[in-house]
């Protein structure tokens, strides 16, 4: 009979153990996959920041005049950049000047001082004409944005690159 | 016996099936939109090509070939696109279209803009992207 209460309370031990260990594993295994979304979301998130952000300053640049409208002519006063002529084309003087433009005053300018800019002017046969900021070499999170454009009758691409 | 074994399979089940909801909803959520920033830079250019186009004064000659050959001199390599111009004029009926020939095998992304002609007629640009292969 003692025999046999013994075994009674051996099967239950086992039965709780298990069980514990079981809960446990799936405790560690539930947070370990919460961890992994949450770095993956927070991931998904800083590249989602850094493509917004690029469509949206390439968006401003080319379609906007900017504030005041002739900037160019005082670029250290200006309050918002903007490439464009008032008729849809781009303003050579605005982008020589936007390129000439101290790399710091355009990123607070821009709102992006968290992160780095390139930007390059192109004709329509991929020449180089110009260039302004820092290329990126080791960027976690980088994305290029190429805008069609028309300085006179000549057709530029921009190529404006976020990093981080 | 037997009846513990039952409850275990259930219980083995309903925490296997709760995982797997677990984790599909972290991954749709995780997932976000499925708009890639490959489609928005293809809307980006088109609606870009149909500016550029019409600035340079290019469809104003209904010449599909001039067109064409404009579009192959400023449309980036890895891009092909179809333009569609609708409007109150005898050519095609008032519809025409230069340009490549619409995949069925990819995604095309359209944009579409509407201008006003010298004679303040309407006219629909609508541009057909899509990613050409390498």
């Amino acid at each position: 009979m003692k025999k046999n209460q013994n075994k009674k309370a051996q099967i239950f031990s086992i039965d709780g153990f298990i069980s514990i260990c079981f809960c446990v594993i799936m405790i560690i295994f539930v947070m370990s996959l919460w961890n992994l979304y949450s770095l993956r979301l927070n991931e998904n998130i800083r590249a989602e920041e850094v493509e917004l952000l690029s469509f949206q300053i390439t968006d401003i640049l080319a379609k906007f005049e900017g504030s005041p409208p002739y900037w160019q002519n005082d670029p250290e006063n200006t309050s918002t950049l903007g490439l464009n002529d008032g008729t849809g084309k781009l303003d050579e003087k605005k982008v020589n000047a936007f390129l000439q433009m101290n790399y710091t005053s355009v990123k607070r300018l821009l709102n992006i001082e968290r992160f780095e800019y390139y930007m390059e002017v192109r004709d329509d046969n991929g020449n180089l004409l110009n260039s302004s900021g820092m290329n990126a070499t080791t960027a976690e999170h980088k994305v290029s944005i190429v805008r069609l454009s028309l300085i006179g009758n000549s057709t530029r691409q921009l190529r404006f690159t976020l990093w981080d | 016996m037997k009846k513990g074994f039952i409850l275990t399979l259930d219980v083995v089940l309903g925490t296997t099936i709760t995982l797997i909801a677990i984790a599909a909803s972290l991954f749709l959520v995780t997932r976000g939109s499925a708009t890639s920033l490959g489609d928005h830079q293809l809307a980006r250019i088109g609606s870009d090509m149909i500016l550029v186009l019409d600035g340079q004064k290019a469809f104003d000659t209904f010449d599909h070939e001039y067109i064409e050959t404009k579009i192959d001199q400023i449309l980036p390599s890895h891009v092909d696109m179809l333009i569609r111009v609708e409007g109150n004029f005898t050519e095609g009926n008032g519809t025409i279209e230069v340009g490549g020939t619409l995949p069925y095998d990819k995604p095309v992304i359209s944009s579409v803009r509407v201008g006003i002609t010298d004679n303040y007629e309407y006219m629909k640009f609508t541009a057909f992207v899509w990613g050409r292969n390498e």
